[in-house]
């Protein structure tokens, strides 16, 4: 009976138990509750037998530590990336070398054609800012006699001289 | 739907087993691939059946093919590998106690999710749904020798000698198995006829998939 229902049988052994079974009650009663059975079973599996999973065989990979292969796709990317990663390098050096073999030291603008005034000449000429900056470091570091026009301070105290009066704590 | 990408894959290796786990052993990870996308429904099911615990079927499925490429040198499919990669699954699970304190999700949890999607009425639905509890309950009173006979044939679809294989034992020891197994349940079912499965009316259900003429008249006269 079960060979019957889980299909094992060929034909002519079917064809043997249903002539049996029509012949025999008891048999055809049993049968008739086996195949209640299996068609309860058979519904009761049907949502399960039709679930997918979504599982991945690099989980078995990882298990067994094997090297996870590379798909081409991917080998293209990552050679992509790399191309481009040593591309951007050897672009940055360049420009840094380039850039500083091209680009000329400014020279300082002093205007020697301007008569002594008793001011600093140098600060009255060229861009205003960048000359006054540098005179401010000098300001600073420097000794107190380098600023002094020599003949300001042959005339006087550093005290008299025209920078402690226009700007005063610069020479501090 | 993430099973359709795996079916695709496992269908476009149009190979057989026997040729996949030769590919195999020659280091063609795609061939074993292939194998996995095969069978792994399959495995998750059967270790889902006995432990009914989806994580565990998961691992289940990772360790069934981790031992199938460990043992590929000396794997001799002779048609299919199907029974050997179900008998390590039915070992595997059956070695798999379940955790204290773990709450277990029930294969009618399965088939409450699945009956969200159906487009039947709500009153067939839940007769349906109180159906697959009885008969799942039923089986989970069967011994463990029973329940993996009646799992692997009408969840996983395996003949008689496919399962005698997976079992080791003799095609009459699975018959007989198989038969002790769905008297319990038609004992089960006796006790609930408010679910309608009345022999006769399965019988007439059942007509169009089995030409049981002879049985049917000999039901039918036995009725009248």
């Amino acid at each position: 009976m079960s060979a019957l229902l889980a299909g094992a049988l060929d034909q002519r052994e079917r064809l043997d138990v249903e002539s049996h079974a029509s012949r025999c009650a008891r048999c055809a009663t049993a049968y008739r509750d086996l195949v209640c059975a299996s068609v309860a079973l058979d519904r009761a599996y049907a949502p399960l037998r039709a679930m997918d999973v979504a599982m991945s065989p690099a989980r078995v990979r990882l298990a067994l530590r094997l090297p996870q292969p590379i798909p081409a796709s991917l080998r293209l990317g990552r050679l992509t990336a790399r191309v481009t990663e040593v591309a951007l390098a050897a672009a940055v050096t360049a420009f840094a070398f380039v850039g500083s073999a091209t680009v000329a030291p400014k020279t300082t603008i002093v205007d020697e054609a301007a008569p002594d005034s008793g001011t600093l000449t140098h600060v009255t000429a060229g861009a205003d800012d960048e000359y006054f900056f540098r005179w401010l470091r000098i300001g600073r570091y420097a000794a107190p006699s380098d600023l002094l026009d020599p003949a300001v301070a042959l005339r006087g105290d550093i005290s008299e001289s025209p920078i402690a009066n226009d700007r005063p704590g610069l020479a501090r | 739907m993430p099973g359709r990408a795996t079916k695709r894959a496992a269908d476009a290796d149009a190979r057989s087993d026997r040729e996949l786990v030769y590919a195999t052993r020659d280091g063609d990870m795609r061939a074993f691939d292939a194998l996995f996308y095969r069978y792994k429904d399959g495995i998750f099911r059967l270790g889902f059946a006995i432990t009914k615990d989806p994580s565990a079927a998961e691992e289940i499925v990772v360790d069934t093919f981790a031992r199938a490429h460990r043992a590929i040198a000396r794997l001799e499919p002779d048609g299919t590998l199907r029974p050997w990669l179900y008998r390590v699954a039915v070992n595997l699970s059956y070695n798999r106690r379940p955790r204290k304190g773990l709450v277990m999700s029930t294969l009618e949890d399965v088939h409450e999710e699945s009956l969200t999607s159906d487009d039947r009425s709500p009153s067939s639905l839940a007769e349906l749904a109180e159906l697959r509890t009885i008969v799942l309950a039923a089986v989970d009173t069967l011994g463990p020798k029973h329940k993996v006979v009646v799992v692997l044939h009408y969840l996983n679809g395996l003949n008689l000698a496919e399962i005698a294989e997976v079992v080791d034992c003799p095609v009459g020891t699975v018959k007989s198995r198989l038969h002790y197994a769905l008297r319990r349940l038609r004992a089960h079912l006796a006790a609930h006829p408010e679910l309608g499965f009345e022999p006769q009316a399965v019988l007439m259900a059942t007509t169009g998939q089995m030409p049981l003429t002879a049985v049917e008249r000999v039901v039918g006269r036995n009725n009248e």
